[in-house]
C-alpha cells in the first residue's frame, strides 16, 4: 500500500496531525508502539478546549472527559503553614452549546478516543510497532524502519510525534538527547474515591472539578511542584522535578510522592482513597534555546519530541495538539504540490512562529535557566510569603500600625531592600517578556 | 477500569514502591530492553540511577557489587538513558509489550 505520510506515535501531537491529514483526504499511516493508543501515555492531566476544538469540533459531546476545571488553585506550603490563592470563574464553565475552558482527562482512554477519530476519517493505524529508524536517501527522509519482520515502510513525508524520548529523531541528529537538568520527571498516582466524596471535599458540583498546583516545602527543595486534579471518580496526585534534582539530592521520586500525599495540604483530600495506578513520565524543559531542527527534507517534528512545552503554565498537550494540526496542514499543501523539500515544509516553522507556540516558548526562554541558577528564590520567597501572611493575620494585641512596621522590618531582615528590588526586577524581566 | 490491581492499602498509609508497581498492568516480553554497556561496578556514575529511577529498576548487588537491572519493573519513562547515556542502553520494549496504562 502507498502512503502520503507516516506519523510516528498516536499521542496528542500524532493524533492531531493524523486527524487533520485524514480529514484533508491524505493517505495516512500512523505507527504506535502500544498495543492500543494511550497505553504508553501519561500526563497530569489537563487539556484546553481552545486547542482541541479546531481539530475535533464539538469534541466535548463524545470525548472521554473527566471533569471541567472551573477552579484553579495555587498554594505555597511551608513546614507548618499553607498560603492559598485560588481563582474560580463562571467563564470557565461549560455553556449549552460551548465547551468548558479546560478538562481533566486520563490519557489511556482519551488517546484511544482521539486515535479513533483519525481512523473514522480514514487514517490507518499500525499499533504494537516500534519505529527504529528513519530511512534516509540522498539526505531526504523517505520512510521508516520498524521492529516488524520486513518492517520498512516508505512515504515521501514522515511526521515525528514520538514524544519526549525521541530516539528516532535523535539518531538522525534532528534534536539531541536532553541533559538531566533539561528534563523533568513526574510521578503520579490515580486514587479512587466515591464521586460524592470528591465533590464534597473539593467543593465542586457535578461534572465540575478543581486543580491545585502546590509549591514550597512540599517538594523538599526540588525545583518543581506537586499537583492535585479531580477526575470523575478518581483524583490525580503527582509531583515533578528535574531529573538532575532527584539524582543530585538523592531523593527518590516515589518517596517524594509519599511525602506529598501525606502533607497536610494534600492528605485531607485523599483520605480513605485507594491507589489504582502508579505511573511516571518525562517532560522536556529545554525550551526555545534547545529547539531541534523542526523541518527537514521529508520530515517534520511535533509535540514533546520538538520540546513544545511550557512547564511554568503546565501546558504541553495544547502545544502538541496545535503543532500536530499545523504540521498536518502544511503536509496537506506539500502532498497537493508534490513537494516535500525542507523549503516547502518550512511553512510549518512559519505557522509555529505566528501561533502562540513559538511566541510563548520564546518569551519563556529565560525562565528555566533563571530558576535553575536562582533556586534560592523558590526556597526563600515561600518563607517570605508565609511570614507576611502570618504577621498580618495573627491577632495578638499588637496595634496594626506597629504590625506593619514590624512586618516590613522582618521582611527586610530576610532580604535586603537592594536584593529584594533586584530579585523582583529579574523576576519581572524573565516572566514579563 | 479494572480493579484487581489496586493496592489493598488506604492511600494515607505509606505505600512502598513495591505496592506502587503492583498497581501497574505489564505485558512483559521475555527479553530485556535495558542493557548495561559500561562498567557495572562504576558506582560514581551509576549511583544516581538508584535515586532517580521511579521504578527501582537499578540496585546494587550486595554480593558482587555490580549493577542489578530488574527490567520487569520498568515504567518506560527513560530517565536512566538521560542520566547515564554511556552506561545504560535503554530502548523501547518490543512493540505491544511493556506497560499498559489503564488510566495514564
Amino acid at each position: 500500500m502507498n502512503f502520503d505520510v507516516i506519523i510516528i506515535g498516536a499521542g496528542a501531537a500524532g493524533n492531531a496531525a493524523a486527524i487533520t491529514l485524514a480529514k484533508g483526504g491524505a493517505k495516512v499511516l500512523q505507527i504506535e508502539r502500544g498495543k492500543n493508543p494511550g497505553e504508553k501515555n501519561l500526563m497530569g492531566g489537563i487539556i484546553y478546549s481552545s486547542s482541541l476544538e479546531p481539530i475535533v469540533p464539538e469534541f466535548w459531546k463524545n470525548a472521554p472527559l473527566e471533569r471541567s476545571i472551573s477552579e484553579q488553585n495555587y498554594w505555597v506550603t511551608e513546614k507548618d503553614s499553607i498560603t492559598k490563592l485560588g481563582y474560580s470563574d463562571d467563564v470557565f464553565k461549560a455553556k449549552t452549546e460551548a465547551p468548558a475552558h479546560a478538562y481533566t482527562v486520563l490519557r489511556s482512554e482519551f488517546d484511544k478516543w482521539m486515535s479513533n477519530e483519525a481512523k473514522k476519517h480514514g487514517a490507518m493505524l499500525l499499533p504494537g510497532t516500534v519505529v527504529l529508524d528513519l530511512i534516509v536517501e540522498d539526505g531526504k527522509v523517505v520512510g521508516v524502519s520498524t521492529d516488524r519482520p520486513n518492517g520498512d515502510i516508505r512515504a515521501p513525508l514522515v511526521i515525528s510525534g514520538e514524544g519526549v524520548n525521541a530516539f528516532v529523531s535523535w539518531k538522525r541528529n534532528f534534536g539531541t538527547k536532553p541533559k538531566p537538568s533539561e528534563v523533568a520527571l513526574v510521578v503520579k498516582e490515580v486514587i479512587e474515591l466515591p464521586k460524592e466524596v470528591i465533590e464534597d471535599r473539593f467543593r465542586v458540583s457535578k461534572n465540575e472539578g478543581a486543580s491545585y498546583e502546590i509549591f514550597g516545602d512540599i517538594t523538599k527543595g526540588c525545583l518543581g511542584y506537586a499537583f492535585l486534579y479531580t477526575n470523575k471518580t478518581t483524583v490525580s496526585v503527582g509531583v515533578g522535578s528535574l531529573v538532575s534534582d532527584f539524582a543530585d539530592r538523592e531523593i527518590a521520586s516515589y518517596e517524594l510522592l509519599e511525602y506529598v500525599k501525606n502533607h497536610k495540604a494534600v492528605r485531607p483530600f485523599l483520605k480513605g482513597g485507594k491507589t489504582i495506578e502508579y505511573a511516571g513520565h518525562l517532560i522536556p524543559e529545554g525550551g526555545y534555546k534547545k529547539l531541534p531542527t523542526l523541518v527537514s527534507d521529508g520530515f517534520l517534528m511535533t509535540g514533546d519530541a520538538a520540546l513544545m512545552v511550557n512547564a511554568v503554565h503546565r501546558e504541553g498537550s495544547n502545544f502538541a495538539f496545535v503543532s500536530g494540526k499545523l504540521a498536518g496542514e502544511v503536509a496537506l499543501e506539500a502532498i497537493e504540490k508534490g513537494d516535500f523539500s525542507s523549503n516547502a515544509l518550512n511553512a510549518y516553522r512559519k505557522k509555529l512562529e505566528e501561533s502562540f507556540i513559538l511566541k510563548d516558548l520564546k518569551s519563556y526562554e529565560d525562565v528555566f535557566p533563571f530558576f535553575r541558577k536562582r533556586r534560592d528564590i523558590l526556597n526563600e520567597y515561600p518563607q517570605l510569603i508565609s511570614y507576611a501572611a502570618k504577621s498580618l493575620l495573627t491577632v495578638d494585641g499588637t496595634p496594626k500600625g506597629e504590625k506593619k512596621k514590624n512586618l516590613l522590618k522582618g521582611v527586610l531582615k530576610m532580604k535586603s531592600p537592594g536584593k529584594l528590588a533586584k530579585d523582583l526586577y529579574n523576576l519581572f524581566k524573565v516572566l514579563g517578556k | 477500569m479494572k480493579k484487581e490491581n489496586e493496592t489493598k492499602k488506604s492511600v494515607t498509609e505509606t505505600i512502598s514502591i513495591e505496592d506502587k508497581l503492583f498497581t501497574i498492568n505489564y505485558d512483559h516480553f521475555h527479553e530485556t530492553h535495558i542493557t548495561c554497556i559500561g562498567d557495572p561496578s562504576d558506582w560514581e556514575v551509576l549511583n544516581p540511577l538508584q535515586w532517580a529511577c521511579p521504578a527501582r529498576v537499578y540496585t546494587k548487588n550486595q554480593d558482587s557489587g555490580n549493577l542489578d537491572i530488574d527490567f520487569e519493573n520498568c515504567i518506560e519513562c527513560g530517565t536512566c538513558q538521560i542520566l547515564c547515556p554511556d552506561h545504560i542502553l535503554w530502548v523501547y520494549p518490543k512493540g505491544g509489550y511493556g506497560i499498559r496504562n489503564r488510566c495514564g
